[in-house]
């Protein structure tokens, strides 16, 4: 079997982990998984808080995140902390992203319906590609599907052929 | 058989094969307690690990169960005393008819003692080999003499510390004697002079002669060289030295201050006895807070002097080893090849690469290594009895390849940074400035995946010099090596780099 890295293209010369040459992963791993669970296993049953009024700390994020669409000049921004789903709605979907990206013609940059997923916390940020079909680049750099990376501020994220940089704003 | 010394249940639990129940039970609570997820947060394995032993338990617990897998394993295979040892794979098994696999294997020991066992720590037998040469004055002097005496008075009437000043000579300031006068000693450390230059060889030998007057095996020996410069012309010699040092049981450590001294020549001395280099860059506090640590790591040491002889599978290769903790660093694989120490909390563990050619492997199984493992323990005086391992994994046709421990993938891309950067530096040696700097731009883009700015920036300045051909500066080389060093640092928490932002 060969290796070749996704990366950076390079053949490998050994079936190891890591490219040699430009760092990148070679292997696929299950990233996340459901797990089966077994219902007749004894045990405490957590019930779910009601939604109603279980929210009592208002959101306090660092700042708020813009997405800067590169090509048009357009920014879109984010309601502070909290999780968004970025993609592109189109007919007969049942789920919909949070953020569309359909007016800035995604479906012809190769957006998918669900792309990537941005997360905000009180300090940190990050993205994660939701196994897209043309995948996701962050500063250049080819993300393995269902793992979180970091978001910084300026940060260029590429969704298929879309560039967006992420920026911090007041 | 894949189950050896180095990985069998008794090991795992630290116990030998006559323990009954009671004492299983007994070294499986302090097991389980010692690598519960909870009290392990980010350290390397310890999930796997958690369930390793917890699959050890499972079995030696339930007595039709430990006879079925007594009877698997060789008569001669016993747990090592009072120490747990657990190996994690990066692979379940290898794939018949392909060359060029790699195979990973992380090695973790713990001490299998009780509590009370953990306060009796074994004396120190330390020597401070000190550069006293003119580039030492003022501040670097000033806090390595901090660091000294504060050292010296945490010290127990059992402990025996000598300091060794040298430039172009070498002067015994402290001879090693027990129970010296704690006032005496900091009022002489702190009348030294500098001047001079560095002869590296001149201070180690000295420092030697000190610690061997009072070498005992039940005692923690030790160097700690702290330097600033480069040696002239004696790096040879320093090396001789640093074996006929490993030969009796002494390891060296080094602190390194500034830019000047040379790093590889240091990490090849410390790696001869399993000893640890650190950076101390030139700022106010650095230098002294690295001394500090690295002295009081030494009182905090279970077992000393691990090393392993081995002797490589007929179709695998040892490639690179690399201690992922207490003191993360590359060792060399010169035999027998010294792991380090095993400290009273936490563990030693290590990564071993391991290169497989598989195209002539037949079903069964694969031996990686074998050979054995021995280890001091100085408050046990435990004879320095070697025991066997045999690492293995079994050969399976058409296996689809499953992902290693999450864990160990995380450490293994860790190391991989590490070692583009190695590799650029010595594409960098080979006059070859452009690869080199190729090499590091790429890294700086894998950092900065990862988060590490302000490595990743001083990767990029480094590539940029290289690209015209000025070669890996002495300041950037040491805040890479040492900063990429520190990515698998699990111990260091947040603090670990913190360049120029």
């Amino acid at each position: 079997v060969i290796v070749v890295c996704k990366n950076c293209g390079k053949t490998q010369e050994q079936d190891d982990v890591f490219c040699a040459h430009c760092g990148a992963k070679l292997i696929e791993d299950e990233g996340l998984r459901t797990m089966p669970i077994n219902p007749n296993v004894g045990g405490v049953v957590t019930t779910r808080l009601q939604a109603s009024g279980a929210l009592t700390n208002p959101p306090v994020g660092p700042a708020r995140l813009n997405l800067h669409i590169i090509r048009s000049g357009q920014i879109l921004p984010l309601d502070g902390p909290g999780e968004y789903i970025v993609g592109r709605v189109s007919d007969g979907q049942s789920i919909l992203p949070d953020v569309d990206l359909e007016p800035y013609a995604a479906y012809e940059s190769g957006v998918s319906r669900l792309h990537v997923r941005i997360k905000i916390d009180q300090i940190n940020m990050s993205i994660m590609d939701l196994g897209s079909a043309n995948g996701t680049r962050l500063n250049n750099q080819k993300l393995d599907p269902h793992h979180e990376y970091p978001l910084s501020n300026k940060d260029v994220v590429r969704l298929g052929r879309m560039s967006i940089q992420a920026l911090v704003g007041e | 058989m894949t189950t050896h010394y180095l990985d069998n249940f008794y090991a795992r639990l630290g116990i030998p094969r006559s323990a009954n129940f009671d004492e299983i039970l007994r070294a499986y609570r302090r097991a389980a307690r010692q690598f519960h997820p909870d009290h392990n947060q980010g350290k390397t394995g310890a999930n796997e690990l958690f369930l390793l032993v917890q699959q050890a338990f499972d079995t030696l617990s339930d007595p039709e169960k430990r006879n079925a897998y007594d009877a698997s394993l060789p008569e001669d295979v016993d747990g090592p005393p009072a120490l747990m040892v657990n190996a994690l794979y990066s692979r379940g098994q290898v794939t018949p008819g392909e060359p060029g696999q790699v195979v990973y294997v992380l090695l973790d020991l713990m001490p299998s003692i009780s509590e009370d066992e953990r306060h009796n720590a074994p004396p120190l037998n330390v020597a401070l080999v000190l550069d006293n040469s003119t580039s030492m004055a003022g501040n670097r002097m000033g806090q390595v003499m901090k660091a000294a005496s504060q050292f010296m008075q945490q010290l127990t009437p059992h402990d025996i510390l000598s300091v060794v000043a040298f430039n172009d000579r070498a002067q015994v300031i402290i001879p090693a004697e027990r129970g010296q006068d704690t006032g005496r000693l900091v009022s002489r450390i702190s009348t030294l002079q500098t001047s001079g230059g560095t002869e590296i060889y001149q201070g180690l030998s000295a420092g030697l002669k000190e610690v061997l007057r009072n070498l005992r095996p039940t005692s923690i020996n030790h160097i700690v060289l702290i330097t600033d410069g480069k040696t002239y012309g004696d790096e040879a010699e320093c090396l001789k030295l640093a074996e006929q040092a490993a030969a009796q049981g002494v390891p060296i450590s080094a602190v390194g201050i500034g830019e000047e001294w040379n790093e590889d020549f240091i990490d090849k001395l410390v790696s001869k006895a399993g000893g640890s280099s650190l950076y101390a860059a030139d700022k106010s506090t650095e230098v002294h807070k690295l001394l500090e640590q690295k002295l009081s790591k030494l009182s905090q040491i279970y077992a000393n002097n691990v090393k392993l002889s081995y002797e490589n599978g007929p179709l695998a290769k040892l490639n690179y080893v690399f201690r992922l903790a207490p003191d993360v660093g590359p060792i060399s694989i010169e035999q027998p090849v010294f792991l380090g120490n095993v400290p009273l909390e936490g563990s030693l563990s290590v990564l071993l690469e391991f290169e497989v050619d598989c195209s002539k492997a037949r079903d069964g199984e694969l031996v990686l290594a074998e050979g054995s493992l021995s280890l001091d323990v100085p408050s046990r005086v435990i004879p320095a009895n070697a025991a066997r391992f045999r690492l293995v994994r079994p050969v399976v046709e058409n296996s689809r390849p499953e992902a290693p421990p999450a864990a160990l993938i995380n450490a293994i891309g860790k190391l991989s940074l590490y070692r583009m950067q190695e590799r650029a530096r010595e594409d960098a040696e080979r006059g070859d400035g452009k690869g080199a700097a190729k090499r590091m731009r790429m890294l700086a883009t894998q950092l900065l995946t990862q988060g590490e700015r302000s490595l990743a920036r001083t990767v990029l300045l480094a590539a940029e010099d290289l690209n015209e051909g000025e070669g890996m500066g002495d300041k950037y080389g040491k805040q890479i090596k040492y900063g990429t060093r520190a990515l698998m640092d699990i111990t260091a928490g947040r603090s670990r780099y913190r360049g120029k932002p």
